[in-house]
């Protein structure tokens, strides 16, 4: 929601050089990656871990207050938001291509494989049901619905005061998300090990397309990857929470977590309809 | 209750008169309502300033450029 812009001498900048190290770190580890330096890119992840832990350390140390930046002295008559809240908008918006680049790849890869009749042809699709647990995983999708639900209910716990509920629902939204990841190992576990749906090979028998496996896993496994940074991000703030450090007028570290927690939740909706139901 | 309309459609034996193209488009459907309800009010865009949907719209425009692209790959 659109917050009232602060006072100007409530206005403080927390210098910090904590994003530069991580940002370096990243540079470091990157190198690594494509130079093949295992090395180098163990030094960029321990910087990039320092990085973070101290920029945690340091954030728990004071509430976390909107923050306007160089928005407040300049004229606009556009109303404003945060810059903490547009950036994580920029953030989701380069989101929304990242995935729409993994499940485009994977669609045209069914299409140009899985159509009988084309000379690129290499066996059908797995059918809904065939392969995956599509109620189980039903199941799990209700289980991330309801997370983002809890998250909304710890967002308007705070901002009515109301501490006891908002680290009741952080809480909640904090062990379902861990619940969904249970949920996600186990299904992997099995299909991998129990069916024999590998990065390779589909089920023995089958006569489903090859490229099922890796495609399914490259979609689900990268929405994985966001969801456990979402439980990570989750973990931080109730850790926070739980030692007073949101308040009715500080607390927009809840928002924004929960605007990328709400994102994970509408890629899976997408997700969840394109690899299992259709 | 969405989702378990949506599993309900896919599971043999429910809903068995519609048609595979049909279902599939009442599916894709169904996830965009499910989908545009939570940006629109756990997201709280639709209680934002409006400009404020232009970026992810931005993004949205780029989906159109890729799907349009892919569309012709396939069709080639």
């Amino acid at each position: 929601m659109a917050h009232p812009e602060p006072a100007g001498e409530e206005e403080e900048h927390h210098g910090s050089p904590w994003p530069v190290i991580i940002a370096v770190g990243m540079g470091v580890g990157y190198v690594g990656i494509v130079s093949a330096s295992v090395p180098m890119l163990l030094v960029g992840v321990v910087i990039f871990g320092g990085g973070a832990g101290g920029w945690i350390h340091q954030d728990m140390q004071e509430p976390s207050s909107a923050f306007y930046g160089l928005a407040t002295s300049v004229e606009s008559r556009f109303p404003r938001v945060s810059a903490r809240k547009l950036g994580t908008w920029l953030f989701l918006a380069t989101e929304i291509m990242f995935f729409s680049a993994i499940i485009g790849s994977s669609f045209t890869l069914r299409l140009r494989t899985g159509t009988p009749g084309l000379a690129t042809f290499q066996g059908p699709w797995a059918t809904p049901g065939q392969i995956l647990n599509v109620p189980l995983t039903g199941l799990n999708t209700f289980i991330l619905i309801c997370s983002s639900l809890t998250m909304v209910e710890a967002l308007a716990a705070i901002e009515r005061d109301d501490k006891v509920k908002h680290r009741f629902y952080l809480l909640a939204t904090l062990l379902l998300g861990i619940t969904f990841l249970s949920i996600q190992a186990f299904e992997y576990q099995h299909l991998y090990f129990g069916e024999g749906l590998t990065f390779t090979h589909a089920p023995l028998g089958s006569g489903v397309n090859p490229l099922y496996g890796p495609a399914f896993y490259a979609q689900t496994g990268v929405h994985g990857s966001h969801v456990t940074a979402g439980v990570l991000a989750l973990a931080y703030v109730t850790r926070k929470a739980f030692k007073g450090g949101f308040t009715k007028e500080n607390h927009e570290a809840i928002e924004l977590v929960g605007l990328y927690w709400h994102f994970v939740d509408v890629v899976w909706i997408f997700l969840f309809t394109i690899v299992y139901l259709v | 209750m969405v989702t378990g309309l949506e599993i309900a459609i896919t599971t043999p034996g429910y809903f068995p008169v519609l048609e595979h193209t049909f279902r599939i488009v009442l599916l894709v459907i169904m996830s965009t309502i499910k989908a545009s309800l939570v940006v629109a009010y756990y997201m709280h865009l639709r209680y934002e300033p409006r400009w404020l949907a232009l970026i992810p719209l931005a993004g949205l425009a780029l989906v159109a450029v890729l799907v349009a692209a892919l569309t012709a790959t396939v069709a080639h």
